[in-house]
Parts: structure tokens; sequence; C-alpha cells
């Protein structure tokens, strides 16, 4: 007897509102992966960004336009693209070193790719930031005696991080977003789920609503979180003092 | 300031530790890549084998209600392994990238309903014993009564999977025929709705065999029809590295077998609706 696919239930092409929150429930479980991509990637990408901001900050000689042509690549290289050089790529290299990854997790291969992807828009949004606080403030500070460390910790980098903020909400959000193309690797996220429940019951309509729904939600969410925090830094006074002193800060 | 730094390094360390713990209960489906290559003892005997497969395929490699990776490549190769001895490990991905993970390394053998071409075989090993018969025709929509072969297809559109069999059929039609069929692509980039672009007229045919058709039929009235001769031979094979005969004989040996004991004919049967192992051409 032929397998039993789908609910049996209204199947094939005919769109079906009543599956939308059946699907719903369904791809809920795919959101921790989502978000362990997302996550991973942010506190590894943090760490490359900081090592590429200060490289760049301070012009360090051969590492500077090790930088530059870093993010040039990440900027200028579809995501897509990214994941496949990383998946494909990168293994074919290390095997030239006698070092054999082909088969590890898909799931780091995608990790280290976003990370990358994030370190690089991060390290730009940190160094210009962190420009843009006025160079008297930091002179300010060392007349009155803080050591450079101080410096930064105290007087710059509070306006910086108000300055980065708006930035930083976007690249999180929309790399939120990005972390949609994991399923080219095979890591079952969200869009993994829903093509695979979409490859068998035919209803894939029904499917990509239900993933606009929830990372529409998500991001949603995101953004709250990242206004509440940009109006905290702003009531606590940070007001930044930039290096173009306009009338009106935002 | 600080508290504020310190509640953001809270809320990420908790998501990540509850995202990890959450991914590793969650169901995603029983698909595990190993990290040791295909791993043999010192006598050279197989014990492990990674296979790549899709999971777009219903009843020939999908994910089922509760997230079990099945269907009748699967199966076939549990079986194989039964009978073998052999851990048969899978690891799914998007159809066009199965032969490039090959390449790579990433997987050694490739089982989805995979053609003899010879851009595959020069490329390719391809083990002896065929598993199952894929005769591809011109698939339309039942209503259709202006196509009813290849020929018919000269000005057309017709949708065919990335890097799939199907495609180098098209392929070489157009070589030969100045380009007179419009091609697009279903899998990584395109969808897989083959069945709303065929009834929505977006596509006016695609290639396919009678089985899936009919399957498609029953299950997600798809209103499909197959027109006019086989247009390639039909056998399915496993897909192999040039260099992985060893393999490719213990594979042999494992479809034999299963056509001994009639489990061949059973899984097609429970899979297929009927018993197509039969047709097989030897």
């Amino acid at each position: 007897m032929a397998v039993e696919y789908g609910n049996g239930v209204n199947m094939g092409s005919v769109f079906d509102i009543k599956l939308i929150p059946e699907y719903l429930v369904k791809l809920i479980p795919a959101i921790p992966t989502t978000l362990l991509i997302l996550v991973s990637a942010l506190f590894c990408g943090t760490i490359i960004a900081l090592f590429v901001a200060l490289v760049r900050l301070y012009k360090i000689p051969v590492l500077n336009q090790l930088a530059l042509v870093y993010v040039s690549f990440i900027r200028g290289v579809p995501t897509l693209i990214q994941l496949f050089l990383v998946f494909y790529g990168i293994p074919s290299v290390l095997l030239l070193l006698n070092i054999d990854i082909s088969r590890a997790p898909a799931l780091i291969f995608v990790i280290v790719t976003y990370s990358l992807g994030m370190g690089a828009f991060l390290s730009e949004i940190i160094r210009t930031a962190v420009n843009s606080v006025d160079r008297g403030q930091s002179e300010a500070a060392y007349s009155v005696g803080m050591t450079s460390r101080e410096a930064f910790v105290r007087i710059v980098f509070p306006q910086a991080l108000l300055v980065a903020m708006p930035n930083l909400g976007n690249l999180v959000i929309s790399s939120m977003k990005e972390t949609s193309l994991a399923f080219s690797l095979g890591i079952f996220d969200l869009v993994g789920i829903g093509k695979v429940i979409g490859a068998r019951t035919f209803h894939f309509l029904e499917i990509y609503i239900d993933l606009a729904i929830i990372y529409f939600v998500m991001c949603f969410i995101l953004e709250k979180v990242f206004t509440r925090i940009e109006a905290r830094l702003q009531s606590r006074g940070h007001k930044p003092i930039t290096n173009h002193m306009e009338e009106k800060w935002a | 300031m600080k508290k504020l730094v310190l509640l953001i390094a809270v809320i990420l360390t908790v998501s990540t530790l509850l995202a990890s713990c959450a991914s590793n209960s969650s169901s995603t489906p029983t698909v595990t890549s190993s990290v040791t290559a295909n791993s043999t003892t010192t006598t050279g005997k197989i014990t492990k084998i990674v296979v790549g497969t899709g999971t777009q395929f219903p009843n020939v490699c999908f994910i089922d209600a509760n997230g079990k990776l099945t269907g009748y490549d699967v199966e076939v190769l549990r079986e194989i392994g039964k009978h073998l001895r052999i851990d048969v490990q899978f690891q799914t991905m998007d159809f066009s990238n199965l032969l490039l993970s090959l390449d790579t390394g990433k997987i050694d053998v490739v089982s989805h309903q995979m053609e003899k071409n010879p851009d595959r075989e020069a490329k390719y090993l391809f083990n002896s014993e065929p598993y199952n018969v894929f005769p591809v025709k011109v698939t339309v929509l039942q209503n259709n009564t202006t196509i009813n072969s290849i020929d018919d297809l000269k000005g057309k559109t017709v949708i065919v999977g990335a890097t799939s069999n199907e495609q180098y059929l098209i392929d070489q039609y157009n070589a030969a025929h100045n380009n007179a069929i419009k091609v697009v692509y279903t899998g990584n980039g395109g969808t897989n709705d083959v069945i709303t672009q065929l009834k929505s007229g977006r596509v006016d045919a695609t290639l396919s065999t009678q089985f899936a058709v009919d399957l498609l039929n029953q299950a997600y009235d798809a209103q499909e029809k197959t027109v006019g001769p086989a247009l390639s031979n039909s056998d399915t094979y496993y897909i192999l590295r040039k260099d992985e005969t060893a393999l490719a004989a213990v594979l042999d040996q494992g479809v034999r077998a299963l056509e001994a004991d009639g489990t061949l004919s059973k899984l097609s049967i429970q899979w297929f609706g009927q018993d197509y192992t039969k047709q097989i051409t030897k």
C-alpha cells in the first residue's frame, strides 16, 4: 500500500487557510536553531570586529591592508556564495595541508561564515562610531588625568555606543533574516523545516506565509529591544559630542 | 551603564544556552554527519559510509511527519546496511549540491534516483546494479492536448531540476535544435512547486517519470500525465567518486542481496505503489 503523506486533508495546491496555524506550530521548533546561528555569529563576530576595528583605528601597517581586503570581500560577495566558499572551498584548501575537515558538521561552517560576515560589518560600525566622537573629548579626558584606557572606557565608548546603536540594530535584524540561507548547507533552520514540510505536503504558500509571520515577529521584538536600549542610553545623558556639531541631536 | 552591559551580556549568554539546549533536544530529523571519512578497518572492509540525498522528493527521499528521513532511496540503503553490517549515515542537502559534496569528500555515495549520462560517466563512478527504473518522459497537465513529444516543446517553457539528468536531456536537445526550448530550474534559488507552476501556466511542461506522476496525482491532485516515449535509458544507480571501486562492489552486493530475497520489490511496492524493479534492464 502506498505511504500516507501529508495530513490527508485538502491535499494538493489549493490554498487552505486552516493550514497556516497548523504549520506555524510545526515551524516553531526550528526557531532555536535560527537563534543559535544568530547569537553564535554575533558573539564570534564581535570578537573578530573588535580586533579588526582596533587594527583599522590604529592603522597597524600590514594588518590594516589585510583588514581592508577582508571587509571589502565580505561586502562584495553575496552571502550565499560566501557560504559555499567556506563550506566547500576551505576544506579543499586545508586538504592541501593534509588537514581533513570535510566531514565536520555543516553548522560549524554556517556559523563561521556568518561570524565573518558580521565581523566585517561590525568592525565598520565600531570604527566609524569611535571616529565620530570628537577628539576633544579624549583630549579633555587626558587633561583631567585619565589614562588612555580610562578615557576610552568612560568617555569615548559610551558616546560611541549611542552613535553605533541604530546601525547595530540594523545589522542584528538583517542578520536574523540572512540566517535563512543556512538551508543551502543542509541546516534545518526555519526555512529548512519549511521547505521540508513543503516537499511533503506541497502547501508551499501557507508555509511561506507562516515563515513571514515568524521572521517578522522576531525582527519586531529585536527592533523594540534596540529602541529601548537607545532610549535608555540617551536618557542617561550620554549625548555624544560628535565631530559635526549639529543644532539638534537625532 | 554597567548594568546595561551586564544585562545585555546576561541576555546573550542565556539565549545561547537556551538555544543550544533546545537545538540538542529539538525535533530535527535524525540525520547526522560524521567527522571521520569513509572508514575501513585494517583488513580493508568498509564499515561506515556517508550517503548524500535530498529532502524534496516525496516517497524517494523526504522527511515524514515525525521528522524522520525516509523514502525508497533511504530505506533501500538502510536495508543494504543491515544486510552487510555497514553503518549507513545520511547527509541531506539540496539536490544540486549532491555531486559537489561528493567531489569534495563530504559524502561517499549519492543516492537520489540518479541516472547515467555521458557527462556524469566521464567524471564519476556508477555502481553496476541498478536499484530502480526511471524512464524519463515529457510531463504535462492532463488537459494539455498540444504537447505529445519532446519536439512539441519547441518554443515552450520547461522546468527541470538544476544538475539533474532531465536538465542534461533538455540541454542535449537544445544543443541539437538551436536552443528551441526555454528552460527554468527548480532547486537552490528556484522553487520546488512544479505542480503550481504547471497549473498556473508559468511553465508548459516538465520531465518526469511515471511512478512520480502517479504518486503526485494521487496524493496532491497534480493532474499530470506523461506523453511520448522514454527519453533516456532508464535505470537508476548510485554515484561514487572514480576511485571508489571497492565501495561500488559492496553496494552491488547489497542490491543483489535485496533483489534475491524480495526486499527490493517489497520496498518498491511500499513506496511507489507497484513493483517497478521488475522493469530493471540488466
